[in-house]
């Protein structure tokens, strides 16, 4: 029988509703420009993940400055009845409008005024998300995007540590947050690996069996990887692979929409690491709806590289389930 | 018991056992100058205070925005008789000490941040304490014009508080009889949207709002405090000292300054933290908090002699016409205050507020408030050589662009020119915005310009000698070649040229004299060409001399020709080739310098 958690099929090849409870009807909604539908349907959701997940699609649909995103923007702005969780989605939708106009080259390769730009929509989006934590100081879907907020305002690993710490006094195992925390204390936003890497193992040794801490040791090997470490450690490969079992393939895992965000980590992890056969479970269980995760920074088209490497681990995890003796 | 006599100043005496203490209050502050006149008050004080000031005698003084404030305690004679030297100083001020009063004045450090003037400007109650570059142009007489207009008894209080009703011997220079203190400046709408960020640095962060000067802003002044101290202090120990405080405006309004110390290692976090509890506040304020807050001020109320107690506040209430409560009612107004009312009272001042972060900014959403943000100016334009920078002048004002950013001061708004011996002028707007006129900072700006330019544009009074030791030096090559790269990197960066027409103007006269060089540059390559033609000529020469030697023919005179010239001819490449590489080694860096 299908369920909510189970993928809606799309017309777009990533589709980062795909994994969302509900997501047809929330991609029904956002394609008719109809936020306040689409906010109808997250406000039955309570997993803060699947909330992050859903809001971050909607308002990343059509960024920039064209005529359509100004639409959208406005109507996101109208749908908003003052609830926190309509007032999180207008503050994130002013944070993809903002980060579209950054681009998301790195700093040196931004000129003056897209910095101008980006800081403006930043400052609006911090505006309504202070007044949000204000009024509701435990409302953990605005939390998360004003650690997102901290990084673009360059306001301090400090204060970006703190807004996570909130966060993650109200819910532990929120994986969207670990995720843009690991990002604000990467190099490239001036943290460092030794940081970074401590807190992907403080996040792993609070996760709970089969919750998703641990499936930040992807992310920050692949990180490693775009840095130009081009050959994967094998202990580095065991210790995803060690994840990837204490993670989304724990019996115990309870799947939400960042499950299909780790999954599509994963794969690409095992992919860069030369590792099809352990990339295909994770490929597999993405099954017809993959989600982008960090493709795009493999290729900046990267449903082809992804397709590519899929079919590749189909077939070498079906030569390897033949050979005996080989663990598939 | 309170009560007043038939004598001028007006007096207020209250009954109470024991140490003796009495004041003069002047309704005459800081908003009643201008920043061409500013501290000129705290030099008239500073002066009559030289009549009385004796080691071991406790005064006090203060000059608040309207409320100028000294108090004595001691015994009852000396008490008495500070007053009256006090008020005899002030009908005839000592004003031979001005030099040393004022040197002491710029000796004193405060520790004002300068928030109001990003609120109000150099203007009324924006001139906080500190501000005092109006004396470098007090003349005695306007000392001691403004000590009888402002220090007159009809525009002073006096309040004595002792065992016994004394016989105070107060002779203030005469004010009208019967005539009122002074109009109270209208506390001006602030000069920028707001929220926002004042950029005035240091390691403190600190939110300040305006509010109106209600019981109900003890309150949250004593709550926000409280709440600040538990997070940020107790719980994380981000910092040492949190403070509230609340600051006269006209005794209607008030501010509310909240700060809090912090330390360069955790300040982003604390500034959060400080930001995120005060904006709670908001929103809710638990009741035992309100509680707590509202008995911490009522502690004040168990004191003995109440009266005595809030004499000088009194004394300072009549002259801001305000009406004066009892201690009894002051207690209940206290007594009755409401966490609702805090809430609502955090709410509505919050939109007045001004944020002092020493990390980051956006914070909170707010905008970094900008000085000189008006419509920029057309005339006539001046480059900076030290800095990429341009100076435009024209009829309405003048326009700064440093770097990127234009500050512009409109001469219709110039809160004071400071004019130094040597030329330098520094225009001063009032939102507070700076442009520096300096003649050694510029190749085509020299200080009669900028008197033609600019003094003939700002009204007198408004012009203040500043005296200075030295100009600033003209800045060396490295300096202005710098500048220039800087220029260049910016007009690439803006993609095409911004340039004002004035600008453009001394351009072309800098493209006709790059003109110029090129052809120079190119005349010296051909002499360049020649002469080393010539010495590769000569040499083939010498070698056929030497083939046709060796054939028997000894033809000395061609040799004589032949070497000389060759000599010649290396010895004009060698000078021609130094002559090229210098002058398009300088055309170089006139390039960069036109960028």
């Amino acid at each position: 029988m299908a369920t909510t958690r189970d993928a809606a099929p799309t017309a777009n090849f990533f589709d980062p509703l795909a994994h969302v409870p509900d997501g047809a009807a929330l991609r029904a909604a956002r394609d008719a420009g109809d936020p306040t539908a689409a906010l109808a349907v997250i406000r039955g959701m309570i997993v803060p993940d699947d909330i992050a997940a859903a809001l971050w699609a909607l308002a990343d649909t059509s960024a920039g400055v064209t005529d359509e995103a100004q639409q959208l923007t406005a109507a996101i702005e109208a749908a908003d009845d003052g609830t926190p969780l309509a007032r999180t989605l207008r503050a994130i939708r002013y944070v993809t409008v903002g980060w579209a106009i950054r681009s998301h080259a790195r700093a040196e390769h931004v000129s003056a005024g897209q910095f101008e730009q980006f800081h403006d929509w930043l400052r609006r989006a911090e505006r309504v998300l202070f007044d949000v934590c204000s009024e509701h100081p435990d409302y953990v879907p605005a939390w998360e995007p004003r650690i997102t907020t901290a990084r673009g305002l360059q306001l301090g690993h400090g204060e970006a540590r703190r807004r996570y710490d909130r966060l993650a006094a109200l819910d532990p195992q929120v994986f969207a947050a670990q995720q843009v925390y690991h990002q604000q204390i990467l190099p490239k936003w001036s943290g460092s690996w030794e940081e970074a890497s401590r807190f992907v193992e403080e996040c792993a040794a609070a996760a709970a069996p089969g919750s998703l801490g641990s499936a930040l040791v992807a992310d920050h090997a692949i990180e490693r990887w775009l840095d130009g470490e081009k050959k994967v450690p094998s202990a580095m490969v065991d210790r995803v692979r060690e994840a990837a079992a204490a993670t989304v393939l724990h019996p115990d895992h309870v799947r939400t929409a960042a499950t299909a965000t780790a999954h599509t980590n994963f794969a690409l992890f095992f992919t860069i690491a030369k590792a099809p056969v352990d990339a295909w479970p994770h490929f597999e269980a993405l099954g017809s709806s993959p989600v982008e995760g960090m493709w795009s920074y493999y290729d900046l088209r990267a449903e082809v590289p992804y397709q590519v490497q899929r079919d590749l681990a189909a077939k070498a995890a079906a030569k390897a389930s033949a050979r005996p003796g080989v663990p598939a | 018991m309170t009560g007043d006599t038939l004598e001028l100043p007006r007096i207020l005496f209250a009954r109470r056992p024991g140490r003796v203490a009495g004041g003069l209050v002047f309704r005459v502050g800081l908003a009643d100058e201008t920043l061409a006149t500013s501290g000129i008050t705290a030099l008239v004080v500073a002066l009559a205070l030289r009549a009385v000031e004796r080691p071991g005698l406790d005064i006090s003084a203060s000059v608040g925005p309207v409320v100028t404030h000294v108090r004595v305690n001691g015994s009852a004679e000396r008490v008495r008789t500070t007053l009256r030297d006090l008020t005899r100083a002030l009908a005839s001020l000592p004003v031979q000490h001005r030099e040393t009063e004022t040197r002491a004045l710029d000796e004193r450090q405060t520790d004002a941040l300068g928030v109001l003037a990003w609120r109000y400007g150099f203007q009324s109650y924006g001139l906080g304490p500190g501000q005092h570059v109006g004396l470098h142009g007090a003349t005695d007489a306007d000392l001691r014009s403004w000590s009888a207009e402002r220090f007159a008894s009809s525009n002073a209080v006096a309040w004595y508080a002792g065992d016994e009703e004394p016989d105070l011997d107060l002779a203030l220079p005469a004010g009208a009889l019967g005539a009122a203190p002074h109009p109270l400046p209208a506390v001006p709408e602030p000069v920028r949207p707001l929220p926002a960020e004042a950029p005035v640095g240091g390691p403190n962060v600190v939110w300040e709002v305006v509010a109106p000067d209600v019981p109900t802003l003890q309150v949250l002044a004593e709550v926000a405090r409280r709440a600040l101290f538990q997070r940020m202090r107790q719980d994380q120990g981000w910092t040492y000292d949190v403070s509230a405080t609340i600051g006269v405006l006209d005794g209607r309004q008030a501010t509310l300054r909240v700060a809090a110390g912090l330390r360069p290692e955790t300040a982003a976090e604390a500034t959060g933290e400080f930001l995120d509890t005060l904006g709670r506040l908001r929103y809710a304020v638990a009741e035992d908090d309100v509680a707590a807050a509202r008995a911490h001020l009522l502690l004040a109320f168990d004191e003995p002699h109440q009266e005595a107690m809030w004499l000088p506040d009194e004394a300072a209430l009549v002259l801001l016409g305000q009406p004066v409560p009892s201690p009894t009612e002051r207690r209940a107004a206290i007594a009755d205050v409401t966490a609702a009312d805090v809430v609502s009272l955090a709410g509505a001042s919050w939109e007045t507020g001004l944020l002092v972060a020493p990390v980051g900014s956006g914070w909170a959403g707010t905008d970094v408030a900008r000085r000189g943000t008006g419509e920029v100016v057309t005339g006539r334009a001046f480059e900076r050589i030290d800095v990429d920078a341009t100076i435009v002048v024209g009829d309405q004002g003048a326009t700064l662009r440093d770097g990127r950013t234009r500050t512009t001061v409109r001469f219709a708004e110039t809160a004071a020119l400071l004019a130094h011996p040597d030329g330098g002028r520094l225009l001063v707007g009032l939102d507070g915005a700076r442009i520096p006129f300096e003649p050694t900072q510029h190749d085509d700006l020299d200080a009669p310009t900028v008197a033609e330019l600019v003094d003939r544009h700002v009204p007198e009074e408004l012009v203040v000698p500043v005296p200075r030791a030295t100009p600033p030096q003209r800045p060396d090559k490295e300096r202005i070649k710098q500048a220039g790269r800087a220029r260049a990197d910016r007009e690439v960066e803006e993609d095409g040229i911004l340039r004002t027409a004035g600008a453009a103007v001394v351009g072309t006269g800098k493209a006709a004299l790059e003109l110029g060089k090129l052809i120079g540059v190119l005349a010296l390559a051909l002499v360049l060409l020649a002469a080393v033609g010539g010495t590769l000529f000569s040499g083939v020469l010498l070698m056929v001399w030497i083939g046709s030697l060796l054939d028997g023919e000894r033809d000395w005179l061609t040799l004589a020709v032949i070497v000389p010239a060759g000599l010649a001819c290396a010895g004009i490449t060698r000078l021609t080739y130094k002559a090229v590489i210098k002058m398009g080694g300088e055309d170089k860096g006139k390039a960069e310098d036109a960028g």
